[in-house]
């Protein structure tokens, strides 16, 4: 007992420091602006979820019972500034936040059942896993931003989420925006980078390969410790029209060990005539100037069929401060070829070529793939229908899928999915066969606002035998 | 969750059934219960979303050389002065009757009504004559207002008149649905930032460009109305590449790393975190059973999973738990071996260096950095441990030594070392 006094005291000597400060303040600020107690509009979106099922593995000694409760509860209050101009735009504060709790009821148990042992008690030595925890609370996003300033600018302070040609980032700080001309806008960020850690954050959109525990666990010398990084980065847009539009971004971030992110990102668009559009993108690491994601495409509209082709590079990145980010991983590209239109009013089909190669250096790897789907309505029913086959170098894998619902009674609706795969991991003597699996559900709309899903689901496996899931979602959304 | 299989698949294969009969024989309802729309527009480009199904049971014709003289205003009286796209123009009665002297609600006929009225009949199959106070049946049109916000008022004198925006109605018989102007005739003149093309949206009497809110609903924080009560109102085909079709859910982050001020005329940042930082998964991402088929698709897609999760913390956690991390509790740890053999794993073709190469993050899902450090870090594999850098790495790791160390010195210890051999 001692010892976690300790640790929970070293914790919290770690944590409440000037960054902790200043993101409390930042919330109780933007809890309490003026504006939001007199808000005109609020809106209230919360959705409960409740899930049942087990995650086996054939090697692995122990299955995962797993029983989860997740709630969201979000709040948006928006207040008029000024009256609409000619245009319609007008000054707004917007204040919206998100709180979410995932609470987990969940054991590891020994295949046979015999003995379940839980993954988050740190008294138990030889079965506390660090990077588990029962309960999380975080808060995806507290943010209030003013629109509809001069120079159509805008300013949002608060826990913000960004993405654009450098990836996702979500931050704690001051975003600012404007479009001075109408050919041209300018973006610039600064802030906290959310982690894992952060207070009430959670880690989705952190760097890869980092392993840190979540903020409300005491430290684990198998983990590495909490470690707060910064932020900062800005985009420029400038277009003439569809014939040409670029953007320009670029990210830096930090933190006590070093550099973590340098990298820049270009996309560029066009559409020279009605029917055909150009893409381009890349994005750059500035710490080794690889290119390290690109892709260009190509829509051609011949109503009613759309055909596209694509080409993308993917190097595979990591936090820098991990050895990971210094490994030779290998760069994927992909090529695809596709088409799709309706063929009557009611139905839309599409098919398209991959293929995929991977540069190992001293060889390569290919794989060829095959994509159809189809989209219709019968009888008030919609159904659609998809499937997928690959074969090369990582081994052969196909599926397909065929999906249904419809209107049952005046407010409940039932959908059902079939869906079939085939695979063979070359590696793994045990990973191969077929799943086939069976989902059910149902949705009743009790209002206009709320609504109840519940969904169950049978699969069956050489791998893991049966397997059943069940959910439970209640969702309501309301404005005022 | 032990449920023993047999009761379990008796009851699933009785919902399973359920649920098919209910599949095959769903009532025709017409409740407050969400419906997609249909997958495609009646024909003339334009959604039903925006100008709704109508049904005009009248029976006229623009083309008719007596009608084709007039001037629009002449019979759509209130087109000139009407300020709201939800007032109805339709000419009334009185608009035919100083031209048509067969309308005589005087003298009331089937004959007479069905001039104009199609469908126009009495009352009953069985009367063979107006009831007693000359009623006659008249099919009423429907004509729901379109969502939009317009004042016809504001654009009567805009150039090429009313048929700059009605295009060929004077050539059409009753003009339909397929005359009201699509949003690419708006944009002639209200052009949107980056949608328009060079010479639109500047004509002087436009004045400045409108937000997509200037003609579309908008909800109380100035973003377009499109999620409605029959479904999602999306983007056009020829709009920015942002048809929301099958290919969307892959080709979407493109467009979002691009054009993300334009997303945002309809979605909120919430809609993004949903997604990919979701708590309950999407079923159109993650087929049945991915649990099991989901390795297998890591290996072959892994940028697509880090969209969503962080492999060190999001699958190491899962992975721990079942004993298949390094770092995993003891009493979860099997004796299997989740790899092939030892000689032909690490030693002989070295496959784990193959797969390292070809799905890092697989690897960083199971095994903490000391796993590799143990062989790779300097004190490693024969006193010097084996290089994973990509060739030629020591002509430019010193840059990277002196902005970001930390890694270097988990590997080689001292980093005074490495400044001397790193360039």
């Amino acid at each position: 007992m001692r010892d976690r006094a300790e640790a929970r005291r070293a914790v919290r000597a770690g944590r409440v420091g000037p960054a902790a400060l200043a993101k409390v303040g930042l919330a109780i600020a933007t809890l309490s602006w003026p504006g939001a107690a007199q808000a005109v509009d609020v809106e209230v979106d919360s959705d409960l979820s409740f899930q049942v099922y087990e995650v086996r593995t054939p090697s692995a000694a122990t299955f995962l019972a797993r029983r989860r409760f997740v709630g969201n509860l979000g709040l948006r209050l928006v207040e008029p500034l000024s009256e609409p101009d000619a245009t319609g735009r007008r000054v707004r504060l917007v204040v919206a936040g998100r709180l979410r709790i995932d609470q987990g009821f969940s054991d590891d148990c020994l295949v046979d059942g015999s003995l379940c042992v839980h993954a988050t008690d740190r008294e138990a030595r030889t079965e506390y896993q660090p990077l588990a925890a029962d309960t999380r609370v975080d808060v995806p996003s507290l943010a209030a931003e003013i629109t509809g300033l001069p120079l159509d600018g805008s300013v949002r302070l608060g826990r913000q989420l960004r993405v654009d040609t450098v990836g996702f980032t979500r931050f704690d700080g001051l975003a600012l925006a404007a479009r001075p001309l109408r050919e041209l806008g300018v973006e610039v960020y600064g802030g906290s980078m959310v982690r894992g850690t952060s207070l009430a954050g959670s880690s989705p959109f952190d760097l890869q390969g980092n392993r840190y525990v979540p903020s409300s666990t005491p430290p684990d010398p198998r983990i590495d410790p909490a470690r707060d990084a910064w932020i900062v980065g800005g985009t420029v847009r400038a277009s003439a029209g569809p014939l040409f539009a670029a953007s320009l971004d670029a990210r830096y971030a930090w933190d006590s060990r070093g550099e973590l992110l340098r990298r820049a990102g270009l996309a560029l668009s066009s559409s020279p005539v009605d029917a055909l559009r150009l893409d381009a993108q890349g994005t750059l690491d500035l710490l080794d100037l690889e290119l390290i994601a690109a892709m260009a495409s190509a829509e051609l509209r011949l109503d009613p069929i759309t055909i596209r082709a694509s080409v993308d590079h993917q190097v595979p990145r990591f936090d820098p401060s991990t050895i990971w980010a210094w490994f030779d991983a290998a760069p994927v590209d992909q090529v695809r070829l596709g088409a799709s239109g309706r063929v009557s009013p009611d139905l839309e089909i599409g098919g398209a070529l991959r293929g995929r190669r991977v540069d190992r250096g001293d060889d390569q790897d290919l794989d060829a793939g095959l994509e159809l789907h189809a989209q219709t309505r019968i009888e008030g029913a919609q159904i659609s229908a998809s499937g997928f086959a690959w074969s090369g170098a990582l081994g052969p894998v196909a599926g397909a899928s065929l999906e249904a619902s419809r209107a049952l009674l005046a407010n409940v609706s039932i959908e059902g999915q079939l869906s079939v795969w085939h695979f063979d991991d070359p590696l793994r003597d045990q990973s191969y066969g077929t799943v086939i699996s069976t989902i059910l559900g149902g949705r009743w709309a009790i209002t206009e606002q709320a609504s109840v899903l519940l969904e169950l689901q049978h699969a069956f496996s050489r791998v893991s035998g049966h397997r059943f899931r069940g959910m439970l979602v209640l969702s309501v959304s309301t404005w005022r | 969750m032990r449920v023993h299989a047999t009761t379990a698949l008796a009851a699933w294969l009785v919902i399973a059934v359920a649920t098919a009969l209910g599949l095959a024989s769903g009532a025709e309802v017409h409740g407050q219960l969400r419906q997609e729309p249909p997958l495609s527009l009646p024909g003339d480009g334009r959604s039903v979303l925006v100008y709704p199904a109508q049904t005009i049971a009248l029976r006229m014709s623009h083309a008719h050389p007596a009608h084709a003289a007039l001037a629009c205003t002449r019979c759509h009286e209130r087109a000139a002065t009407s300020t709201r796209a939800d007032e109805l123009l339709l000419p009334r009665e009185a608009a035919c009757v100083p031209c048509h002297a067969e309308t005589d609600r005087a003298q009331p006929s089937v004959e007479r009504c069905a001039y104009c009225h199609v469908g126009a009949r009495l009352p009953s199959a069985e009367a063979s004559a107006p009831d007693a106070i000359g009623r006659i049946f008249i099919p009423a049109s429907r004509t729901p207002s379109p969502r939009l916000r317009f004042s016809h008022a504001t654009h009567a004198t805009a150039e090429g008149g009313c048929e700059g925006c009605h295009a060929g109605t004077r050539t059409v018989g009753l003009a339909t649905r397929a005359q009201l102007p699509t949003m690419r005739d708006c944009m002639r003149c209200h052009a949107i930032e980056g949608l328009a093309a060079p010479g639109q949206g500047t004509s002087p009497e436009a004045g400045s460009s409108l937000a997509c809110t200037g003609c579309h609903e908008s909800l109380p924080d100035g973003r377009v109305r499109a999620n409605l009560p029959e479904g999602w109102m999306n983007p056009p085909p020829w709009m920015a590449g942002m048809r929301h079709d099958h290919e969307w859910l892959v080709r979407h982050r493109w467009i979002a790393a691009d054009a993300g001020p334009l997303c945002a005329q309809c979605h909120v940042e919430r809609e993004c975190a949903d997604c990919h930082d979701g708590r309950a998964r999407s079923r159109r991402v993650h087929p049945g059973d991915f649990l099991t088929t989901h390795a297998v698709m890591a290996r072959r897609d892994e940028t697509r999973c880090t969209s969503c999760h962080a492999v060190g913390t999001f699958c190491s956690e899962c992975h721990a738990r079942l004993g298949l991390a390094t770092f995993s509790a003891p009493v979860t740890r099997g004796g299997e071996r989740y790899h092939p053999p030892s000689a032909v794993w690490i030693r002989g073709p070295n496959l784990h260096g193959v797969e390292a190469r070809r799905s890092l993050q697989s690897c960083v899902s199971c095994h903490d950095e000391g796993d590799c450090v143990a062989c790779h870090g300097t004190s490693g594999v024969g006193g010097g441990g084996v290089s994973p850098h990509p060739p030629g790495f020591a002509d430019s790791c010193g840059a990277l030594l002196g902005s970001s160390p930390a890694a270097c010195i988990r590997c080689h210890g001292d980093a005074e070392t490495l400044r001397t051999r790193c360039r």
